[in-house]
């Protein structure tokens, strides 16, 4: 590798590799400086995709707000019945009601996208063959997810 | 074949100042009517401008079937080479092409960017077999089985052609972060059999504005001509990452990975 890292005057060829340097510098025989264009402040609406990473993102939040309400019932509990049963009644409220719907839609798009994307940083190769993603995300999402939530579902019919 | 119809392409000008001039003119939007054909691409239109109605048009292109990564461009917003997009899929609408430089790059003239930051980057990630012990040649290759090359072979098919650059928000935020292509190349040495000093690159991939910048949007595999999948080659790098760091501590010391 005889390529060298842009610094102004090193290597054995740099007028062109630091003209952009130079010019700052107000070297007379550079380059013209490149012109850099403006990054766009709502870059997030340009592409599809970009929407889609950004609601991705955003339904960190919702869980992050249902991980303070489960602390703040583990605290409640500490206190005793009434002050669990009073925190319950208040969460049956209508606000809270929306809040509840909001989380879980979040939750669920938050699962199904992590569990899309599992396999990308997590790729199972048997020999030369790459396992198809979507068993992956089958396997290590989706059933463990069906399983649980089946369980859940029985220990409370079963109350 | 050919009939009346004509295309309009907008294309994006700049003209860097002349020597020693100082101010640049601004960038601006030239239009053209480029005559239709159901077989041309966007590069086939830029080359009969160029041919045709105005020789200073200046864009890179080599090959004209999307191996040599030349011509990559903005083509109506989306980041393509223009080699492969037909003028076909904009007739009825919008009825019009325009054509920029790839974003998230400084612009040279017209539609050529500047690639010096991104050649810098790719030295960052040791984009080559890292080993001491080098075979004498009368010892033949280094042997690899077929699953030991179809563990990285996806990551070895890049040809540089940018479009990841230009659909990574993060690049575009952080012009200093490696980026798609260059962690993809490097996690595809990490993944190669042959390779002896992984911990090394690895230590250079972890550093700021690499792979731990990655958020994953996932839209350079979206743009990747030739499906490398440069945002999984990143996960796969921070895994690789994350185990590397631990196992410093757990190792006696000395050994390598």
């Amino acid at each position: 590798m005889n390529r060298t890292l842009a610094q102004p005057g090193a290597g054995d060829a740099p007028e062109t590799r630091t003209a952009a340097a130079s010019q700052r510098q107000g070297g007379a025989q550079a380059a013209p400086a490149p012109l850099h264009r403006p990054w766009p402040g709502a870059w997030f609406l340009q592409r599809r995709g970009y929407v889609k990473f950004m609601l991705r993102e955003l339904t960190a939040l919702f869980v992050g707000i249902y991980l303070i309400v489960m602390l703040a019932f583990l605290h409640r509990m500490g206190q005793g019945e009434a002050a669990f049963g009073g925190l319950l009644a208040s969460l049956t409220r209508p606000g809270w009601r929306v809040l509840h719907a909001l989380a879980l839609a979040a939750a669920v798009w938050h699962s199904i996208t992590w569990f899309n994307l599992t396999p990308k940083a997590m790729p199972l190769r048997i020999g030369e063959r790459r396992v198809p993603d979507a068993w992956v995300a089958l396997a290590m999402g989706y059933l463990p997810w069906l399983v649980v939530t089946l369980l859940i579902l029985l220990a409370i019919l079963w109350r | 074949m050919s009939d009346d119809r004509t295309i309009t392409l907008e294309v994006f000008r700049y003209q860097p100042p002349a020597d020693g001039g100082e101010t640049a003119a601004e960038p601006r939007f030239q239009s053209y009517q480029v005559p239709y054909h159901d077989d041309w691409v966007v590069l086939d239109a830029l080359n009969w401008i160029k041919d045709q109605l105005d020789g200073s048009l200046a864009y890179r292109w080599s090959c004209r079937m999307g191996v040599c990564g030349s011509c990559g461009m903005m083509i109506n917003g989306e980041p393509g080479l223009a080699c492969a997009i037909y003028l076909k899929q904009y007739l009825s609408a919008p009825g019009k092409i325009r054509v920029e430089p790839l974003t998230n790059f400084p612009v040279n003239r017209d539609l050529v960017i500047d690639l010096e930051g991104f050649l810098d980057k790719l030295d960052r990630v040791r984009p080559y077999i890292d080993r001491e012990d080098i075979n004498d040649v009368s010892q033949g290759e280094y042997l690899q089985t077929p699953a030991e090359l179809a563990a990285y072979k996806q990551y070895s098919m890049c040809i540089n052609c940018m479009l990841c650059y230009a659909a990574c928000p993060v690049v575009g935020m952080e012009p200093e972060f490696l980026g798609p292509a260059a962690l993809a190349l490097g996690q595809r040495y990490n993944m190669d059999s042959r390779d002896r000093d992984t911990g090394r690159r690895l230590d250079a991939m972890m550093e700021h504005k690499a792979i731990w910048d990655c958020t994953f949007v996932g839209e350079c595999s979206v743009v990747c001509p030739k499906s490398v999948d440069p945002a999984g080659a990143i996960q796969q790098a921070k895994v690789q990452a994350a185990k590397h760091w631990y196992q410093r501590w757990l190792m006696p010391l000395g050994t390598r990975t």
